[in-house]
């Protein structure tokens, strides 16, 4: 049978890692039998089909209609695509491959920590007819974001691979680049520029307006994914925190339970029975699904209403009544 | 997998039949005028390399360009506007004849509007230059021919906005601010003139206001301990000391494409800044360049009241009253030109876009009468003395001139009905194509529109169609070439001898006789 939904994922590095994995984790695996397939079926059943495409390609094949749906960086999608009718981000942040595009300047340019500094020295390099070389794998965001900001002398190196090294080897004179924790900045002596944040970035998932809008299947089946991504997202940030309390019945312990109501779930806590030889009919589990930042004052809540074996789980999943992110979609659609 | 359907892409329009005959009758319009002043046309390339506009363009033109590498690796762009371009082709010639050249020019420019799905990112402008001319009697002569120009092509009254940059430049060197401030204040300038709020940027961006500084290690703060360590020390003896410091606080300045002195220099000039913000007198100077924007661009009305309180003004801030003489010249070099239909408003405050405008800037729109909001700019230029310089790199010259944004003045003008030219059809059957085409050339060499057709279905529906399209005569050949065709004139005046007679005569050349001639008037038949 032919698929349904095809979904373009990156087919390599941390991107090609972090995807399958947050695939997995949202329940939609992508079952590859071996590493060097291009495409796999993906989640259960055969509707969904995973098509691994360098993650620079992955706009470009989406607009053109090639797949339906994609998982790529938000900084691929901004510099490839800019603003087209063809492609909605569904969702913009599926919370990994976080990173920013930033200018970075060599850490010996004592006289350069800011934006302004910059210019300054653009200014000067003008005046001597030289001209501020950046380079950068980011050419359209970068040169959008130099010009917003009134620096319009300069001139970009287009490069791939390590630019770090650009500096120091003399082909540029500042760089451009991806971002995540500055320790390769840091390595290669170079510093982030305050200002200098051209965008942050993280995975995106991305839809082909005119293929999800004119199939009613495709439509359903980018539905249920969109449903797991947020129920996974969801529960990431949800605790269930279950403890054994004593009291006089069911109804008294509720109660002293609900005396912290922000502590006490959506509705009311989930309570039942526990037959304890000892205190028949006086013990319950007390259930409190509370984010994840609540946890120690939720457990010392339920100590301080008599509650012991308290025990921690987290949800894989959390659903709503409907998908927030679906009723997105088809609003743009 | 199916062909996706191919479709216009986005911010750019199809025009076609009224739409594209207004916009070329305002170019006609425009260059004639221009063409009745001595201006001569001038065409430019519509991709230039990038850095011609680099030269020239401030960020607000330079965020939208049209940027692209093409297939020989050069980055190149759309023209944004013509300007550039027209100095760029004659700045050699104008510098070595030593007289004014006078060029106007008319077609699309690009500007890559971004996010604003529906703003067209393709528009016309028609305008002019005159290059090598710094007078205020070339200035005058600009803008009257801009408002002729305007009232030419149809519009009944047009309001124009006088701004010039001197009282500005005059208090920014009478406060000795330069450099990335006076830029930073100008292009402020033109935020708050436009109605945009807040000043908070600008501050920061002149340094008034502290940055939030995350990450900022030791480099940041040394500005500080510098300024006291250098005072008084000669630049040498600055550097030296600079270099034991760093040396001592562990920091390189090796390895990247500056020299140390380089460097040293800029950290050296940073700390003096630093200090006199601190001191109070360079900081008490923005200051008061700042207040002197925010009251300037409030100014704008009659250039009686105007003229009193922008002098007002400068006295307060102590700027000679010079600052405003080239706009007064021009204002009265404008009165002999006698401009009927045409307001004229003061604006000292006024900002344009690119930072090389350097004396007198204007703006036109459609006067919709005191009541009615400012309206649609249709028309904007000035003087920008130093361009040439900056774009050629070798030949300086002044230079002044405007553009017409063609579709924002055919949105206002109210439609006109052209009439079209006398269209003419004929029905032709094989059998009589040499004669029948033989008979078109003739006519259109009268200066018919005429157009041939093969015979489809039955002539009544045929001569309908025809005349629903705002044909006035066709002419029907008949299956057979030995039998004449049939004249059909139609909403003639019965014997009024006009498309008739021009017919029945181009025929007769053609040794043609017409049969049975028809002229049906409104609705009417008459054998």
């Amino acid at each position: 049978m032919t698929p349904v939904l095809q979904i373009a994922v990156p087919s390599k590095g941390a991107m090609e890692e972090s995807t399958l994995r947050f695939l997995g984790d949202c329940g939609l695996a992508v079952r590859r039998s071996n590493p060097r397939q291009y495409s796999a079926p993906m989640g259960a059943g055969d509707a969904l089909q995973a098509v691994f495409q360098r993650a620079a390609d992955i706009p470009h094949k989406l607009g053109a209609g090639l797949v339906d749906v994609g998982i790529t960086g938000f900084d691929i999608f901004s510099e490839h695509m800019g603003d087209t009718e063809n492609v909605i981000v569904a969702v913009e942040d599926l919370g990994f491959a976080r990173c920013s595009l930033v200018l970075a300047a060599p850490e010996a340019w004592l006289d350069v920590s800011t934006l302004e500094d910059l210019a300054d020295v653009a200014a000067e390099f003008q005046h001597r007819g030289r001209s501020l070389r950046i380079a950068t794998k980011f050419p359209r965001l970068v040169r959008q974001f130099l010009l917003r900001h009134g620096l319009v002398s300069h001139t970009l190196v287009e490069g791939t691979g390590a630019l770090e090294i650009a500096p120091s080897m003399g082909y540029a004179d500042i760089i451009a680049d991806i971002n995540e924790t500055g320790t390769t900045l840091r390595a290669n002596h170079l510093k982030p520029l305050v200002g200098g944040a051209i965008l942050r970035s993280q995975a995106c998932l991305l839809v082909n307006r005119a293929r999800i809008a004119s199939s009613p299947a495709r439509r359903e089946a980018i539905r249920g994914v969109l449903e797991m991504i947020e129920a996974h997202q969801r529960a990431r940030e949800l605790v269930s925190i279950t403890a054994n309390v004593e009291g006089a019945d069911m109804r008294q312990i509720a109660e002293t339970v609900l005396r912290r109501r922000d502590l006490a779930g959506v509705r009311g806590p989930t309570l039942t029975p526990v037959f304890d030889p000892d205190s028949p009919d006086r013990v319950f589990a007390v259930t409190l699904v509370v984010s994840t930042s609540q946890l120690a004052e939720a457990k010392d809540h339920l100590r301080s209403c008599g509650g012991g074996a308290i025990t921690v789980q987290r949800p894989l999943y959390v659903f709503d009544q409907e998908s927030t992110l679906y009723a997105r979609l088809r609003d743009q659609l | 997998m199916q062909q996706a359907t191919v479709i216009r892409v986005q911010g750019f329009y199809d025009r076609h039949g009224e739409g594209y005959q207004r916009i070329q009758r305002l170019v006609e319009s425009l260059t004639s005028s221009f063409a009745l002043h001595g201006f001569e046309m001038i065409d430019v390339p519509l991709v230039e390399g990038l850095d011609l506009y680099l030269r020239k363009n401030g960020s607000q033109v330079l965020s939208k360009l049209y940027s692209f590498i093409d297939p020989d690796r050069r980055e190149v762009a759309l023209r944004p506007e013509y300007t550039a371009s027209v100095i760029r082709a004659l700045a050699a010639e104008v510098d070595r004849a030593r007289e004014p050249r006078r060029v106007a020019y008319a077609g699309p420019v690009f500007r890559n509007e971004h996010g604003q799905q529906e703003e067209p990112r393709q528009f016309t402008q028609a305008g002019i230059e005159i290059l090598g001319d710094g007078s205020a009697v070339a200035d005058a002569e600009v803008l009257a021919l801009a408002c002729r120009a305007a009232l030419g092509a149809g519009l009944p009254r047009v309001r124009l906005v006088l701004g010039h940059l001197g009282p500005l430049r005059a208090l920014l060197t009478h406060l000795n601010v330069n450099g990335h401030a006076e830029g930073y204040l100008l292009e402020h300038l033109e935020h708050r003139y436009r109605g945009g709020s807040g000043d908070e940027t600008v501050r920061r961006r002149l340094g008034l206001q502290a940055q939030v500084n995350e990450g900022a290690g030791e480099a940041e703060t040394l500005p500080e301990h510098l300024a006291d360590a250098v005072r008084g020390a000669t630049p040498q003896e600055a550097r030296a000391l600079v270099r034991t410091m760093l040396d001592q606080m562990g920091l390189s300045l090796e390895g990247s494409t500056r020299t140390p002195d380089e460097i040293i220099d800029r950290v050296l000039l940073k700390a003096r800044r630093h200090a006199s913000l601190r001191g109070g007198g360079g900081r008490e100077d923005l200051e008061r360049a700042l207040a002197f924007t925010e009251q300037l661009c409030t100014l704008r009305g009659d250039p009686g009241d105007v003229l009193p309180r922008a002098e007002a003004l400068l006295a307060r801030y102590q700027v000679p009253p010079e600052a405003l003489d080239e706009l007064r010249d021009v204002l009265d070099l404008l009165r002999p030109h006698e401009l009927d239909g045409v307001t004229i408003e003061l604006a000292p405050g006024m900002a344009r876009g690119i930072a090389y405008y350097s004396g007198l800037i204007f703006e036109l729109y459609a006067d919709q009468g005191a009541a009615m909001p400012p309206g649609i700019q249709i028309c904007g230029g000035g003087r920008y003395d130093a361009l040439a310089l900056a774009i050629s790199g070798s030949h300086g010259f002044p230079a002044l001139g405007f553009s017409f944004n063609v579709e924002s003045l055919a949105a206002i003008l109210p439609p006109r009905s052209e009439s079209r030219g006398r269209r003419v059809g004929l029905i032709v059957p094989a059998p009589c194509r040499r004669l029948a085409y033989r008979l078109a050339s003739n006519l259109r060499a009268t200066g018919l529109t005429v157009t041939t057709h093969e015979p489809s279905g039955a002539p009544e529906l045929e001569k309908q169609r025809l005349r629903q399209n705002g044909y006035e005569a066709v002419v029907i050949f008949p299956p057979e070439a030995a039998n004449p065709p049939e004249l059909v004139v139609f909403d003639g005046r019965p014997g009024d001898g006009g498309i008739e007679e021009a017919l029945t005569r181009t025929a007769a050349e053609c040794s043609l006789t017409l049969g049975s001639q028809e002229v049906l008037v409104a609705g009417e038949a008459r054998a």
